[in-house]
């Protein structure tokens, strides 16, 4: 058990990073992890080398949160997904301004704003812009983990970037006027 | 720009169409300023999220993330022990029940067949004997095997009913 304690130590914060990416709550995303350790630890015998060992615990780390969403979800009076798919009328309507990455805040300060805007998308389009913007995963395969069709996940993806570029935009311009 | 053609636009920015769709596409993005522009724009925050990404650490300590991940691990063996030993236990029981019964009930139907013309099988005489032992039963309960005996005299013939109880 100590080597597997090893890597623990060594990928605990990628695990973690990936988990709070998806459920943006620290106690949540601090104790998914630690369930996908386990889970890593009791299918150890079927990892095979196919892929880097980071990639196979990522997989679990990002089952293991989706599960949790599914059983949150049946428990829970959340809008279903489907219904924000789609942008609202008003929404679509409104001048959308994407932030240039080059310009205005420092590189810290622009992790913890993109931090801020993603905490700000619902559950089901944060999850799909984590998958396919940080974990690069194709939305042929974002659909098959999160098990709903390549165009619900072209759906949320255009809407939860649109939301971002204008929450962004919002976030500088929120910046500028305190200065 | 309808919403449909702005999903396949940025399905072509990430690179997930088809080499015709793909060509499509691209044409319409050439001659097509908006398109252009929402092409860039969606590349440009593409960049900026993957570049930028939060990275958060774990924040608690070494030591104790841990403890509370190998507490997961013992209570999970743990659990896996109790299932593995009932069920490494539990077979050996039931090959040793699966000869046990059967022969048990043959031994016990032979007894009762070598004496056909006797109406107590086994010296079960009562201490008041029956004054028609025509149609009797005699019922023979026990843990494993639950029998019943029948015994018709006008037919002078005992018939036993055997059952495996099935305590599983």
């Amino acid at each position: 058990m100590v080597a597997f304690e090893e890597l623990v130590h060594r990928h605990r914060d990628k695990m973690y990073a990936r988990a709070f990416s998806i459920v943006h709550n620290e106690e949540q995303a601090l104790d998914l992890s630690q369930e996908a350790w386990i889970k890593a630890w009791q299918r150890i015998g079927s990892f095979e080398g196919g892929s880097s060992f980071t990639t196979w615990m990522t997989r679990i780390t990002i089952n293991v949160c989706l599960d949790h969403l599914r059983r949150n979800q049946r428990h829970r009076l959340e809008p279903l997904p489907d219904m924000a798919d789609e942008p609202d009328a008003l929404e679509r309507l409104l001048p959308v301004v994407w932030p240039n990455p080059t310009e205005g805040l420092e590189r810290r300060e622009l992790r913890v704003k993109i931090d801020e805007a993603m905490g700000r998308l619902s559950q089901a389009h944060r999850t799909v812009v984590a998958l396919h913007e940080f974990e690069g995963m194709e939305y042929k395969e974002i659909a098959r983990t999160v098990g709903i069709s390549v165009g619900t996940v072209m759906s949320r993806l255009f809407y939860a970037r649109r939301r971002l570029a204008t929450l962004l935009a919002g976030l500088k311009d929120d910046e500028k006027g305190e200065d | 720009m309808d919403h449909e053609f702005e999903r396949r636009l940025q399905a072509w920015v990430d690179g997930q169409l088809d080499p015709t769709e793909a060509r499509a596409v691209a044409a319409t993005v050439e001659k097509d300023a908006e398109a252009r522009q929402l092409a860039q724009n969606l590349r440009s925050l593409s960049g900026l999220l993957k570049t930028h990404a939060p990275e958060p650490t774990v924040p608690e300590s070494r030591d104790f993330y841990w403890s509370r991940i190998r507490n997961g691990i013992e209570q999970a063996d743990r659990g896996a022990e109790r299932v593995d030993g009932w069920g490494s236990r539990q077979p050996g029981l039931l090959r040793w029940l699966a000869w046990l019964v059967p022969a048990g009930a043959a031994a016990f139907a032979a007894v009762l067949f070598l004496q056909p013309s006797n109406p107590y099988p086994l010296g079960l005489t009562p201490a008041t004997p029956v004054p028609a032992l025509t149609d009797h039963e005699i019922e023979t309960p026990s843990d494993e095997v639950s029998s019943l005996t029948f015994y018709a005299s006008e037919d002078s013939m005992t018939v036993v009913w055997l059952g495996r109880i099935d305590f599983l």
